[in-house]
């Protein structure tokens, strides 16, 4: 109906179902700079946790707009992620069938996801205004990981015409994508209306949840797995304590840059994984993956942190600092 | 002790851009090597095992053809849909619905209004309640839908042996390798091969996922005759009818194409103007100058 009899429908629906993808492209570089330069730290760790639960809430907000189309995918899809509430011990089932409001997918869900899909966002604005007041208690980082105080500049005209150039080359990116290519990030079995006798042969979430999928998959217990994947997201909130380092961001830190390269390479792996049949060799190097993954917050970055923070002591005790104390930094006088 | 720092300073760069250049050679020896082997000899080893489905699973391939609206500044072939609707009408309309396309949308598509009214007059609709509360036989209007070839699904199945011929409307945008994708299947139909076993009742097509398809091969040379004179051999029909699907999967893909050139247009303009507006309002930032007055010792 609004692909076909609404003027310029087709476009509306074409930029909504792009948007999203948009939105996670550009939310997943502001986690991946915030990871870099570590915007995570001290004074700022209720902004960076805002915005944890700002990441989940989208997710699960783009989830339920998946649903709508009713297409294979968003039936099976639909199927798929509910389900995994029934890991929950003793009430999961109950649980589920009360989200379903019904024993399957149904069109009872289908109806109640529409208006959570409606009113979520508006909890996401709010959510995302709070992002802000906090962010302004403290001002924004910088690339040096050092206060900018001393030298500050207004917002306008310096930010305002600086991000507009982002701005347009936002819109053109997207229109490459809206009048070109439009279904190029989606998935075609999701053109079959949807049916609940047959089942599509490979069940795939959109790009941007197949990193968690992976994770999800590569756990064999259903519980655990349905466990991982949401800590997978959450273990983020852990970031200001599991940094140990002294130095805020990696700008300065080698080791630190190499740990988040691999990071980032490892996501990209889930996310390739996460796309593929559950079979040899992808269950074995998603296992490895997503074991990286966790390792990663838990036992690379306080490593890496301790082991940077142990050399500086090192090379500034007074014993090992002859060198310094013989090249003296030329005084002022 | 100033020398010395200089000497460390230049011997670190020359190592910086000297492992530099090693990254970025290492690095297209790596793209390099992989874009030469694939060339020669397909996908890589371990990738091409990497599949979970055997190859008569997943389908065989289609290949790519150049359809007349496959590139960015193409446009569809229209008296290709005028075609592909005939053949649509005399041959595929026996079983398959077109439940999304109503008879207006071929105006000033591939027929005129009145070739369409015409058409559509051809065929019966029930309409009503009239006064007395019965439902009438009428003919066709413009803003009549596409009539269905079976009332209901299980009329469907039951006139083709338990198997559902579906919808065409969205079949280009549904399927994998859409418009090549079906133009392979109508044109793909071949005996099975020694050793393929084809249930009874199925048909061998080695582009349909599994190899075994409901559907036989219905397009035969010759089996329309075209208004325009056009031969209607096999490959000629199939094409027809994939650019009519085609259009009918997406109808606006015409519209979509310029209007991305309008936005294209524009939103590069803007780019570029708001690049320069940024440099001209940064220029103060960019080319000041910062510099530490120490208070004077013995103040």
């Amino acid at each position: 109906m609004i692909m076909r009899d609404v003027n310029y429908g087709w476009m509306i629906r074409y930029i909504h179902a792009n948007v999203a993808s948009f939105f996670f492209i550009f939310v997943y570089l502001h986690i991946g700079r915030g990871l870099y330069y570590g915007s995570y730290k001290s004074p700022r760790a209720i902004t960076w946790s805002i915005g944890v639960i700002i990441l989940v809430l989208m997710m699960a907000i783009a989830f339920l707009g998946y649903v709508l189309p009713y297409g294979q995918m968003s039936l099976w899809g639909a199927t798929v992620i509910t389900n995994m509430l029934s890991a929950i011990p003793w009430i999961g089932q109950d649980f589920v069938e009360f989200i379903w409001g019904g024993f399957s997918v149904n069109n009872a869900t289908l109806n109640r996801f529409f208006s959570l899909h409606f009113v979520l966002p508006f909890v996401l604005a709010a959510l995302a205004v709070m992002h802000m007041i906090t962010l302004h208690q403290h001002g924004s980082s910088n690339p040096l990981g050092i206060s900018s105080n001393a030298d500050k500049i207004p917002m306008h005209p310096y930010y305002l015409f600086k991000d507009l150039v982002t701005i347009f080359l936002f819109f053109l990116l997207l229109s490459l994508f809206v009048f070109y290519m439009p279904n190029a990030l989606g998935h075609s079995d999701n053109y079959i209306p949807a049916n609940p006798m047959q089942t599509p042969p490979s069940i795939v979430p959109e790009w941007y949840l197949l990193p968690y999928y992976a994770i999800l998959r590569s756990i064999p217990n259903k519980l655990l797995g349905v466990a991982g994947m949401l800590g997978s997201l959450l273990i983020l909130l852990a970031m200001p304590i599991l940094d140990t380092s002294r130095v805020r961001g990696s700008q300065f830190r080698p080791l630190m840059r190499f740990a988040f390269w691999a990071f980032v390479t490892d996501f990209f792996l889930l996310m390739y994984l996460g796309s593929q049949h559950a079979e040899e060799p992808f269950i074995t190097v998603g296992a490895i993956a997503t074991v990286f993954y966790f390792a990663w917050f838990v036992v690379v970055v306080p490593v890496v942190g301790i082991v940077e923070n142990t050399l500086m002591d090192i090379a500034t005790t007074p014993a090992n600092a002859k060198e310094s104390a013989a090249n003296p930094v030329p005084s002022q006088a | 002790m100033k020398v010395r720092m200089a000497s460390t300073q230049a011997t670190g760069a020359a190592q910086k851009s000297g492992s530099r250049a090693a990254i970025v050679g290492a690095t297209a020896l790596s793209a390099g090597s992989i874009a030469y082997y694939t060339s020669q000899f397909g996908t890589l080893p371990f990738i091409a095992n990497a599949s979970a489905n055997t190859a008569a699973e997943d389908g065989l391939h289609p290949a790519e053809y150049p359809w007349a609206h496959r590139g960015a500044f193409d446009t569809f072939d229209h008296s290709s849909i005028r075609r592909g609707y005939q053949v649509y009408r005399e041959v595929c309309s026996a079983c398959h619905s077109l439940d999304r396309i109503a008879w207006r949308n071929l105006v000033g598509v591939s027929h005129t209004v009145d070739e369409v009214k015409a058409m559509a007059e051809e065929v019966e609709y029930t309409d009503g309640p009239n006064d007395e509360g019965e439902m009438f036989q009428r003919p066709g209007k413009l803003a009549d839908y596409m009539p269905a070839p079976y009332p209901n699904d299980e009329a469907a199945r039951a006139g083709n042996a338990g198997a559902l011929p579906p919808d065409l409307s969205l079949m280009v945008k549904a399927r994998h390798g859409g418009a090549d994708y079906v133009y392979s299947l109508l044109t793909g139909y071949v005996d099975p091969p020694p050793g393929v076993h084809v249930a009874e009742g199925m048909n061998y097509n080695p582009y349909f996922p599994g190899g075994g398809i409901a559907m036989a091969r219905v397009l035969y040379d010759g089996l329309v005759e075209y208004d325009d004179g056009t031969p209607s051999t096999t490959s000629q029909m199939a094409k027809d009818v994939v650019s009519f699907l085609a259009w009918t999967a997406e109808p606006e893909l015409d519209e979509r194409k310029k209007m991305g050139l309008q936005a294209v247009i524009i939103l590069s303009t803007m780019t570029a103007i708001s690049l320069y507006v940024k440099r001209f309002k940064w220029t103060v930032i960019k080319n000041r100058k910062l510099y530490y007055n120490p208070p004077k010792s013995g103040h």
